[in-house]
């Protein structure tokens, strides 16, 4: 079985790193790590803090120097790529990117074309479709006018990723898209970036903190630990009691969603489990004994 | 939106359950799979079947075209209008600010009388084709003057814009960095100490200005410039820089206590028309190429990483706006000192007029208008005049700096 959403001109990994080896300053995070993303995919990357997920985000977008290794974009190494040629592939949202004081959400937005212009270029009347698309697809389009720093939490994401998205890139990775977000919130902007690889197409890898939102949503996942990877593949191989536990130290009971059937993992902490504890323990299923 | 994402959901599973036979379906322990490899686990072709049955799709307005078309094409129209109110906005604003400075410069050469000046000959005299009082007066004093506070302060404005706009920091400018104390030590320390080099005090104040940038810049490196660490670093070396001026002064002899009074407090008083060359060639050289950064400096704006993901090389494009703008700091503090808080303050107003677009490039001349502004105030305020410019400048700009410590937000950079 092929995929039919990478077209044949294109390796089937959009995004490859190869014995990648990255850190700060003279620690390695990461070492000698390989994987490779699936295109027009939604690739989760979750694991404990510090175990590298957000390392290896960061190394795949150029964020990062890499200290060994490569990264591989459509199948060229991303070094001998030319930094705005890579713009024009691969966008990033960082977690905490920073908007200028008093810049409206037109301004902002229209920032994410720079990698589209050719240096003296004023705005064309491709660009502002691109921003139309992006401002439509987030629904943002009321908020043009309005400064950014006058937005709540969601909103402010919301614009953040119309950014990204004017960058137009097929490759799009976010860094926790949805921390510091309300859930109401949080299911917003995961229905978009669902919308956006369902209708655009768009392959979209990003790191997160909430494994339930993660195989709700992501099509691919990877479970890191100590800068390495545990385990990847779809939710249903990679969200189990055995993997949770070795990536987290964590006893769960694992069940699937009642709508998707989508793996869904409820956490079993020292007090659930706990003889004086009034949970009704006959009835959970899988429980470990 | 959310009914599709669910049934394409469903659709998976029903795709998957034939394949598989996954253990998600009821979760019990009997049917829990077999643990699952501990590596990358399947080819990705056998994985979770894609999220579009149909293959990609490519429209992003496809799903609901009845719904977006008109949509569409009114936002694109509210789009133009806007992108289109802003360029007004910013062209409006640097008129006006250009006809300020325009009636500021007639104002400085005019104001003042003009005693024994036939009125017919003041645009000849400023020109040069006058000789006798009206050269001397008008061509010799008040032009160059005149020219200095604007060009000094069209330096000002464009170094601290610079600075706040890399730095991230609305505090970050080269007079609270402690460049402009950093040239000042430099010219007293010609002044006073070397009194017989040929140097020259302008030289030697940009030769301080730069050893200081350098050891500001030596001193906050982290494998980069670490911008609050250069905040830090920089009000410390400030001081020491104004402590060892002051210290000057108790060495100075008394004929050179006026010539050292310029380098702590700033003035246009009795600047020439060399200086005036200077401060040209310096406002051209920084203003191309700030030209050239301005849009690497947009998206620098958004920070490291983002300015990054946009193809934009952070630390190259960083370390040329500072050098920039420790050149136009140097510079205009060579000709005219230290004239403090105008970079501090030119910046914010430019973002508080047009927004934060155009700010580096419209700071140009409100820091022109103020320092001309301040130094005709100077000159022929009542009550006030005659005092350095400089005196004038620091009072409008250091409650603002205050106001800006306490309230000091995250964000507030031009």
């Amino acid at each position: 079985m092929t995929d039919p959403h990478s077209p044949g001109r294109h390796p089937a990994h959009r995004l490859e790193a190869r014995a990648v080896s990255a850190g700060y300053g003279s620690s390695l995070i990461i070492d000698g790590l390989s994987v490779g993303i699936a295109a027009g995919r939604i690739t989760a990357l979750v694991g404990p803090n510090a175990c590298g997920k957000s390392t290896l985000l960061k190394s795949v977008a150029r964020l990062l120097p890499l200290a060994a290794g490569s990264v591989l974009l459509e199948g060229a190494d991303i070094r001998s790529l030319p930094t705005r040629q890579v713009a024009r592939r691969l966008g990033i949202l960082p977690q905490s990117p920073i908007a200028p004081e008093s810049i409206t959400v037109g301004d902002l937005v229209w920032r994410g074309r720079h990698p589209h212009r050719r240096f003296g270029q004023r705005r064309t009347a491709a660009d502002e479709t691109v921003i139309a698309d992006a401002l439509l697809a987030t629904g943002t389009a009321e908020l043009v006018d309005r400064p950014v720093d006058q937005l709540s939490g969601g909103q402010r994401q919301r614009v953040w990723i119309a950014v990204a998205l004017a960058q137009d890139t097929p490759t799009l990775l976010l860094d926790e898209p949805t921390t510091y977000l309300d859930v109401a919130h949080q299911i917003e902007v995961m229905d978009l970036l669902a919308e956006l690889n369902e209708q655009a197409g768009k392959t979209i890898v990003l790191v997160s903190h909430d494994l339930n939102q993660a195989a709700l949503y992501a099509s691919d996942m990877i479970a890191m630990r100590d800068g390495r990877v545990v385990c990847q593949g779809p939710p249903e191989q990679v969200l189990t009691e055995e993997t949770v536990a070795e990536v987290f130290g964590l006893t769960c009971v694992v069940v699937p969603h009642p709508y998707t059937g989508r793996p869904q993992i409820f956490p079993l902490g020292r007090r659930t489990l706990a003889p004086t504890s009034s949970a009704p323990r006959t009835l959970i299923p899988g429980e470990p004994s | 939106m959310t009914d599709k994402t669910i049934k394409t959901d469903e659709a998976d599973q029903a795709d998957k359950a034939d394949g598989a036979g996954q253990a998600a379906e009821t979760g019990g322990a009997d049917a829990r799979p077999a643990p699952p490899p501990y590596s990358v686990c399947p080819a990705p072709g056998d994985a979770a079947a894609p999220t579009t049955p149909g293959g990609p799709a490519t429209d992003p307005t496809r799903a609901e075209p009845d719904a977006t078309g008109p949509a569409r094409a009114e936002l694109l129209g509210r789009l133009r209008r806007t992108y289109r109110a802003r360029s007004r906005r910013v062209t409006l604003t640097a008129v006006v600010l250009g006809l300020l400075l325009a009636g500021l410069l007639v104002a400085s050469v005019l104001l003042g009388g003009l005693r024994r000046i036939e009125p017919g000959d003041v645009l000849p005299a400023a020109l040069g084709l006058r000789d006798g009082v009206a050269d001397y007066t008008i061509h010799r004093i008040r032009v160059p003057r005149a020219l200095a506070a604007l060009l000094a302060g069209a330096l000002f404005g464009l170094s601290g814009a610079l600075y706040q706009r890399v730095v991230r920091n609305p505090l970050a400018t080269p007079d609270i960095v402690g460049i402009s104390a950093g040239a000042s030590a430099g010219a007293t320390t010609v002044l006073v100490l070397l009194p017989a080099l040929p140097l020259g005090t302008p030289l030697a104040a940009v030769a301080g200005a730069f050893l200081l940038v350098g050891a500001i810049h030596a001193l906050s490196w982290r494998g980069g410039v670490d911008t609050y660490r250069l905040v830090l670093v920089g009000i410390g070396l400030s001081a020491v820089c104004s402590a060892y001026t002051n210290y000057l002064f108790t060495l100075a002899e008394e004929h050179t206590l006026a010539a050292m009074m310029r380098w702590t407090i700033g003035s246009v008083n009795g600047a020439d028309w060399a200086g005036v060359t200077t401060l040209a060639w310096g406002l051209a050289v920084c203003g191309a190429g700030t030209a050239l950064l301005s849009r690497r400096l947009d998206c620098l704006a958004l920070g490291d990483e983002f300015a990054t993901g946009l193809g934009t090389p952070v630390g190259l494009t960083r370390t040329t706006a500072l050098l920039l703008g420790a050149a136009g700091a140097a510079l205009a503090t060579s000709v005219v000192g230290p004239v403090g808080f105008v970079s501090l303050i030119s910046g914010p107003i430019a973002v508080r007029l047009a927004g934060p677009s155009r700010a580096v490039a419209l700071a140009v001349p409100v820091g022109a208008v103020i320092v001309l502004g301040a130094d005709v105030l100077a000159q022929h305020a009542p009550l006030v005049s005659p005092v350095p410019t400089g005196v004038l400048t620091a009072l409008l700009g250091a409650p603002y700096f205050v106001w800006l410590l306490l309230r000091r937000r995250q964000e507030a950079t031009p």
